[in-house]
């Protein structure tokens, strides 16, 4: 992996929120529903998935995120995928 | 991996052949224009060409090749293999490059056969050449090698992750046996896990982003490492790196990822779009009519999964056109 840094929740926020351009970082949080997201679309999911790609070294695929409904469902997903768990 | 070498070959020349149309993504319907601005920011493309419905895919052809003929002051009497790489709708009957030969008047003697492929089809398609090329007796045996669709025609218009990234071109490549002592390297894959990343239904293509890039990303680093390997390329300085052009978001990655000089990575992206397996040759031959280009590494990934990539040499006097129909 490209970086094996651990994932924090508060950096995972601060890039959700840059990445879906959410104003108020603080309005976002763990039960948050990111398909609610007013800026959440097809583009700026592969946006975000790219971009944890980059920062983490995780591969979200499309069915993984299909499965997912909350921020802390993705933030959950990285952290075991950088575990080595999966 | 299957890695292979061919010696003495040499790409003499492209043409390629867009419709007159062109599209510009910062008019697409159904989209805010901050939505619009991000697309285009984050894809690389604003253009595209589209084909008019009624245009057929084999005229383009036809007007390359005689274009390409031209150019290269080839004869039609000369040409020993004829392959078209296509992914058009359906399998036309007779092939592709059956119906080119007939419209090229191009002699008995010529090998044709078609090559369903798209993105990673034009390297696929030159180690098909040169394989087959080897194989002839003839000295100084000459290729022409189509690629290219009518992508648009394969889009539903309401689908806007889609429809902004593919654009229609093909392109005609002249390849000759050459005893130049020159030795193209090649390393041809395939994950057919990813084969849903992109695929037609109801004959209409189904690109799912996220999978494409995750695919792209995880594959294409070391594939790419594999040929440099083979070819003994420490690390391409010298060499162009012409990728196959997916989008801007991953061809960059990929440039970072490999640690490339972007400025040693053509994109064609801004202009042309995603022109399927005509996008590597496009993207070629514009870099080679502004630098001097010998050998060039080229990678086509996609469609597939499918991965392609080749270390190849280019003719000194390599001829590159551009020509709207």
């Amino acid at each position: 992996m490209q970086n094996s840094q651990k994932v924090s929740f508060s950096g995972f926020q601060a890039l959700i929120a840059s990445e879906l351009m959410v104003l108020e970082a603080n309005k976002i949080s763990a039960q948050t529903q990111f398909r609610l997201l007013p800026n959440w679309s097809s583009l700026n999911a592969l946006l975000l998935i790219s971009k944890v790609n980059e920062i983490y070294g995780v591969f979200i695929s499309s069915a993984d995120l299909a499965s997912l409904t909350t921020l802390e469902d993705l933030y959950e997903l990285i952290a075991k995928n950088l575990d080595g768990v999966k | 991996m299957a890695l292979s070498k061919l010696p003495n070959f040499e790409l003499v020349g492209s043409t390629i052949v867009i419709p007159k149309n062109q599209e510009d993504n910062s008019f697409l319907e159904g989209l805010t224009r901050l939505e619009k601005e991000q697309l285009i920011l984050h894809t690389g493309i604003k253009f595209r060409r589209v084909a008019p419905e009624s245009d057929k895919i084999e005229n383009y052809f036809q007007l390359g090749i005689s274009q390409l003929l031209e150019q290269l002051n080839w004869e039609p009497s000369q040409i020993d293999v004829l392959i078209c790489v296509t992914q058009s709708l359906q399998t036309p009957i007779p092939s592709f490059s059956c119906q080119i030969h007939g419209l090229m008047n191009f002699p008995l003697g010529t090998l044709c056969y078609d090559i369903n492929s798209g993105c990673s089809g034009f390297v696929y398609g030159i180690h098909t050449v040169m394989s087959i090329m080897n194989s002839l007796s003839k000295a100084n045996a000459k290729a022409i090698l189509c690629c290219g669709d009518f992508s648009s025609q394969l889009i539903d218009k309401n689908d806007k992750s889609t429809l902004p990234i593919f654009s229609d071109a093909v392109s005609i490549s002249g390849i000759e046996k050459k005893n130049t002592g020159m030795i193209s390297h090649f390393n041809l894959e395939t994950d057919g896990s990813g084969r849903n990343a992109i695929f037609l239904q109801d004959k209409t293509m189904k690109l799912n982003g996220i999978d494409v890039f995750n695919y792209s990303l995880k594959l294409v680093p070391n594939h790419l490492r594999e040929l440099f390997k083979r070819a003994e390329i420490e690390f391409p300085e010298k060499e162009v790196v012409v990728f196959h052009q997916a989008n801007k978001l991953i061809n960059d990655s990929l440039i970072k990822r490999l640690n490339l000089d972007s400025n040693k990575v053509p994109s064609t992206l801004y202009q042309f779009g995603n022109t399927a397996s005509a996008s590597i040759p496009l993207s070629l031959g514009i870099y080679a009519n502004k630098n001097s280009v010998t050998r060039a590494i080229l990678c086509g990934f996609g469609v597939g999964f499918s991965l392609a990539s080749a270390l190849v040499y280019l003719s000194s006097d390599y001829k590159f056109c551009i020509i709207e129909k």
